[in-house]
């Protein structure tokens, strides 16, 4: 069972780098802050896994929530494109 | 250019795999296999609910929150001191002076589709309930001030996604009447960990100690069930003040000065 | 290659992955010109930081449980098997403060940026360079 956890958390660490990828070389900025909603949903499983469930269940709330609303706002009232 | 960027991070997240598995079977050894605990983890979680020698006991079954409020409690006042001044410099940085227009809409139903409109209510309702049982259950399961604060701060970017900006104000949720209610938290704050120190104990004392004289905050409900002391009442408070400043910082970012309609 | 063999192999491999995506997030915090960018690259290091920390904190042992103990009356026998299968307590209590605090502190920073966008009319960093030069020049 440690092995089977260990893989899939694995998997999920290397999906979150591939994720993270998507989000330094993307140009618009709505869409990168929905892969950064989407990296932090992988990261609330790994934190799961690791045990510290106060840790997951804050995490969650923090940058699910509130920090894509944030950014959401804050790009709405700026541009939204970034340029070269 | 998606399909080139997926490719480039997947060659490089497979490129560390070699790596891994070479220093595994080659015996690059690692130091203790990652299975022992520290000895001051090992300290802390036998002597946090012992009830036969209560010289170091916090009454609470919780790792994370008697390590939190009671054993780096002085820690956690100043991270709620940073909390307060960062907020400060956030409104003081996006304060204007507009003009303030209220509009006399009908507040009461959204401008989207009824359907929204029904559900919002609904969520809004289970995230108040579950967010202070969240907050007061902090020193038996998972949770805490912070956690219930947080999950509490979702409720008002919900209200202003669904209905308008003008929805909280009417409601008599200004901006100064939450900071208010912020401040009376903090100090209220003040007062729970400054009696021990005028009552002959220790600043941010919890539980009875042999060298104080004050007898320490109740650890039991009558029925046996854990109430840590002062834990239950700081996660209460936390609670309270981290949901006002998130909701304080919320409305200034959507609505402008008073929390009175304008904006952008 | 045993069955601790392969968990220790993904253990090593879970800890190269952080490091590669810390240097990823820094790379886009130098390299990308646009102000919120910057701010969410920032973001994705912190979590990073966060996952990290409680990697530290973790045993390889099985079962492993979260520590906290689900009794209300425990004998000092349950206590020291408690202790046998338990994880570390102290790095989720520094990564629970950080992340609500952190949370805060790019909130004040994208009220900046939001105040900036409205004095330059710009969020790339080299354009702002340029107007300040150009004032400077000028008046």
């Amino acid at each position: 069972m440690l092995v089977e956890h260990l893989a899939l958390m694995a998997f999920l660490l290397a999906a979150s780098f591939v994720v993270v990828t998507l989000i330094v070389r993307e140009r618009d900025l709505i869409k990168a802050v929905i892969y950064s909603a989407a990296q932090s949903v992988f990261y609330s499983i790994v934190l799961y896994i690791l045990m510290v469930p106060d840790v997951a269940l804050a995490y969650i709330a923090v940058t699910v929530g509130l920090y894509t609303a944030l950014m959401v706002f804050a790009i709405r009232r700026t541009e939204r494109f970034e340029r070269s | 250019m998606k399909g080139a960027d997926i490719v480039l991070g997947v060659v490089i997240a497979a490129a560390l795999l070699p790596i891994a598995y070479a220093a595994v079977f080659y015996g690059i050894p690692s130091h203790t296999g990652f299975t022992a605990l520290r000895p001051l983890a090992r300290t802390i979680l036998t002597v946090m609910f012992n009830k036969l020698d209560r010289l170091a006991w916090t009454a609470s079954p919780e790792g994370v929150t008697s390590v939190l409020w009671d054993y780096r409690g002085v820690d956690t006042l100043y991270e709620t001191m940073v909390l307060l001044t960062a907020i400060m410099g956030a409104v003081a940085v996006l304060h204007t002076r507009g003009v303030d227009i209220v509009k006399r809409v009908s507040l009461r139903r959204s401008a989207l589709s009824a359907i929204l409109d029904r559900t919002s209510r609904v969520v809004v309702w289970l995230t108040l309930i579950v967010s202070a049982a969240m907050a007061v259950n902090g020193h038996l399961t998972p949770g805490g001030g912070f956690v219930g604060g947080s999950a509490l701060a979702v409720v008002p970017v919900l209200l202003v996604a669904v209905f308008t900006a003008l929805l909280l104000p009417a409601l008599g949720f200004r901006n100064v009447r939450m900071l208010r209610v912020r401040m009376a938290a903090l100090l209220t704050l003040i007062t729970v960990v400054t009696v021990p120190l005028t009552l002959g104990g220790y600043f941010f004392q919890n539980q009875p100690k042999p060298t104080s004289r004050f007898p320490g905050y109740p650890p039991f409900f009558p029925g046996g069930v854990p109430l840590g002391g002062t834990l239950i009442l700081l996660n209460i408070i936390e609670f309270v003040a981290v949901g006002m400043a998130f909701s304080i910082a919320f409305l200034y970012l959507t609505a402008g000065e008073g929390g009175e309609g304008g904006g952008e | 290659m045993g069955a601790s063999d392969l968990a220790l192999m993904l253990w090593l491999y879970s800890w190269l992955v952080i490091f590669a995506t810390m240097g990823a997030a820094l790379w886009g915090i130098i390299r990308r010109p646009n102000m919120l960018k910057k701010i969410i690259c920032l973001t994705v290091l912190g979590d990073t930081t966060y996952v990290f920390m409680n990697m530290v904190g973790y045993r390889l042992v099985y079962p492993v449980t979260p520590p906290i103990i689900p009794n209300f009356h425990p004998s000092p026998s349950y206590i020291s098997e408690f202790v046998r299968h338990s994880v570390d307590p102290i790095p989720p209590t520094l990564t629970l403060t950080g992340v609500v605090i952190n949370l805060a502190v790019t909130m004040l920073l994208v009220f900046i940026a939001v105040r900036n966008y409205r004095l330059y009319g710009t969020l790339d960093y080299r354009e702002i360079s340029r107007i300040k030069k150009e004032v400077g020049e000028g008046g």
